[in-house]
């Protein structure tokens, strides 16, 4: 299935004339990592699940007061950040130890940002190692992920130092032009015909 | 209080820059001012070190990475409910969106883990449960009871390893670890009972091979030795079924309810759990591996591994949450989304303690625990969120918002 690049503009037109394909898009592109901060935030996978599907309806219904297409990313972060909040504060509520919820109000806000830290490197991680073939991503991982020898790599997959070499300067050439793309904000739709 | 709109964007395109710093330093990518950029973030504070180290952990990444594949496969399907939420779908049977807010209701037992996590110097934490308790009740364990066919009863516990009966050419052991076995054949069917009581369970090993976990307060009706050309059993409450593969026997399970009739299952061999308590009013089967076949009266339906069939005057058969439903067989309770009846019912047949609900307890209850801890003690992690409370009396639970 040949990849149709469409940028977050277009998809932003598509939304806002109420075009399904611009909800793919954006849902596409920030279900996974709004899911894994919603799970780091309420430490409940199910409840995050349901947090950011409820994020994509509210988005839905706002979709005309959206101002430009470059709202539309921290938007979501922004509501399903509530939510968790609001999800842990309602359970701190019906803990109702007085004494305890403010040590755990104060640790809201730093946990939150290390959370957005926490989605958005292991989803760029994620994102690159997508555009890698099979096997360079297995060298990539040993390499850069599991600090392993270029030697130790060859002998474990049983090729050629100057396979693992090779492969491992063409990962980092694709990856070098995927980063730049990400600035470009180009989304790759996968599930267009 | 809620950040103001501004801090959050402000927060969004910090970790942003941050994140691509750790990506692209994990990858190898960053140019040099890059990497200095990332070394002032990391000495910035002791904090931003500890989440560099926590972030570029080895297992953390393999972790990190897993679970967006996972919700990558999970993705389509949540796009479909929302759109069907919106009103862009048409109705399936796809489960529907609940708005978060049911969701937020539901709490659960990670709320207690959450507050102890974040509070080491808080060495206060109360015990609501334990305050409103003077007794605890002690779990179940290994025992049954075996009725020959000659109406002879021998108790059985974990302790005997030896044999203890024979019905004709069939010798019964027992093998020291709360298991009872059936060796040998026999042409004559003599029918043998293994009934555990409230805080039992035992295993069994039938004449053919088929190996059978009872859970407590359940009992199996079988023949020493499988004579005929159907090897048929008959199941009280609940059983988990690895069945010996024989195709010229089918084997069959009639469950017998407190209402009566539950139907019949069927099998060649396979593995499967049958839970007739009834409780709901209805029998669940549920199929791990094989196939088998669920029946009652003139109705009938084939299930696959993963499925559940749901029997009560009509068949339903739905996806199966096999580890929830297993979990007592390997010595756990797994409650997700468990309401506190279903959890009361359970505990009253592993403890042996009656139970009675006082007020409307709404509450859903996720939870995991070891079946061989004191009732106090499972009950506890489900007392310290504070949507439930528990009193107990000698053997008397007491369940109340």
């Amino acid at each position: 299935m040949p990849q149709k690049p469409i940028t977050e503009q277009e998809a932003f037109a598509a939304l806002q004339a109420g075009n399904e394909k611009g909800l793919d898009l954006f849902f596409n592109r920030y279900y996974s990592p709004l899911v894994f901060y919603a799970t780091s935030l309420t430490n409940q996978k199910e409840v995050a699940k349901e947090i950011v599907a409820e994020a994509f309806v509210k988005l839905w219904a706002k979709k005309e007061a959206i101002e430009e297409c470059g709202k539309v990313k921290p938007l979501l972060y922004k509501i399903v950040h509530d939510a968790s909040v609001d999800f842990i504060r309602e359970k701190e509520k019906s803990i109702k130890r007085a004494a305890n919820l403010r040590i755990i109000s104060n640790t809201i806000e730093r946990s939150s940002l290390d959370a957005l830290i926490e989605v958005e490197t292991y989803n760029q991680l994620y994102l690159l190692l997508q555009n890698l073939s099979p096997r360079s991503r297995q060298i990539f991982r040993m390499f850069y992920f599991q600090k392993k020898a270029i030697k130790e790599i060859a002998t474990e997959l049983n090729i050629s130092v100057n396979t693992v070499k090779t492969q491992k300067l063409r990962a980092i050439q694709t990856l070098k032009k995927y980063q730049s793309s990400l600035y470009l904000t180009v989304l790759y739709s996968l599930i267009f015909i | 209080m809620k950040e103001s709109s501004n801090s959050h964007d402000e927060n969004l395109k910090k970790a942003d820059r941050v994140a691509y710093l750790i990506a692209g330093h994990l990858n190898g990518t960053l140019t040099n001012p890059e990497q200095d950029e990332l070394d002032d973030w990391i000495t910035e504070s002791d904090e931003n070190l500890e989440l560099f180290e926590k972030l570029t952990d080895e297992d953390n990444i393999e972790a990190g990475i897993q679970q967006h594949i996972q919700m990558e496969k999970e993705k389509a399907a949540e796009l479909e409910r929302v759109k069907e939420t919106i009103g862009i779908r048409k109705r399936s049977t796809i489960k529907k969106l609940w708005p978060y807010l049911v969701a937020a209701s539901v709490i659960l037992l990670a709320a207690s883990t959450y507050v102890i996590k974040n509070n080491n110097n808080d060495k206060e934490i109360e015990k609501p449960f334990a305050r409103t308790t003077k007794n605890d009740v002690s779990p179940g364990s290994d025992k049954a009871v075996l009725t020959l066919s000659d109406g002879r009863t021998i108790i059985l516990d974990s302790n005997q390893k030896s044999l203890i009966a024979n019905e004709g050419n069939i010798s019964i052991k027992q093998s020291g670890n709360g298991e009872i076995i059936y060796d040998g054949t026999d042409d004559a069917m003599k029918y043998n009972v293994v009934s555990t009581p409230r805080g039992g369970q035992y295993k069994l090993v039938l004449g053919d091979g088929t190996k059978v976990w009872l859970n407590a307060e359940s009992s199996l009706k079988f023949p020493a030795g499988f004579a005929s050309s159907e090897r048929t059993v008959e199941l009280h409450g609940e059983g988990f079924f690895e069945v010996a593969k024989n195709k010229d026997k089918p084997f069959t399970v009639k469950i017998i309810t407190p209402y009566g009739d539950g139907g019949f299952v069927k099998v060649l061999g396979t593995t499967f759990n049958v839970n007739g308590y009834n409780d709901e009013g209805s029998v669940k089967t549920t199929l791990i591996e094989g196939s088998v076949s669920v029946s009652k009266g003139t109705a009938n339906k084939l299930i696959r591994p993963g499925e559940q069939a749901i029997v009560s005057d009509e068949i339903k058969v739905a996806k199966a949450e096999i580890d929830e439903e297993t979990a007592w067989k390997d010595g756990k309770f797994l409650f997700r989304d468990a309401s506190v009846y279903s959890i009361g019912e359970q505990i009253k047949r592993w403890y042996d303690v009656e139970v009675e609900y006082q007020g409307k307890n709404v509450q859903l209850f996720n939870t995991e625990a070891n079946r061989n801890v004191p009732l106090k003690e499972l009950l506890d992690g489900m007392a310290g969120t504070g949507l439930v409370h528990f009193e107990l009396e000698g053997r008397k639970l007491i369940i109340k918002p």
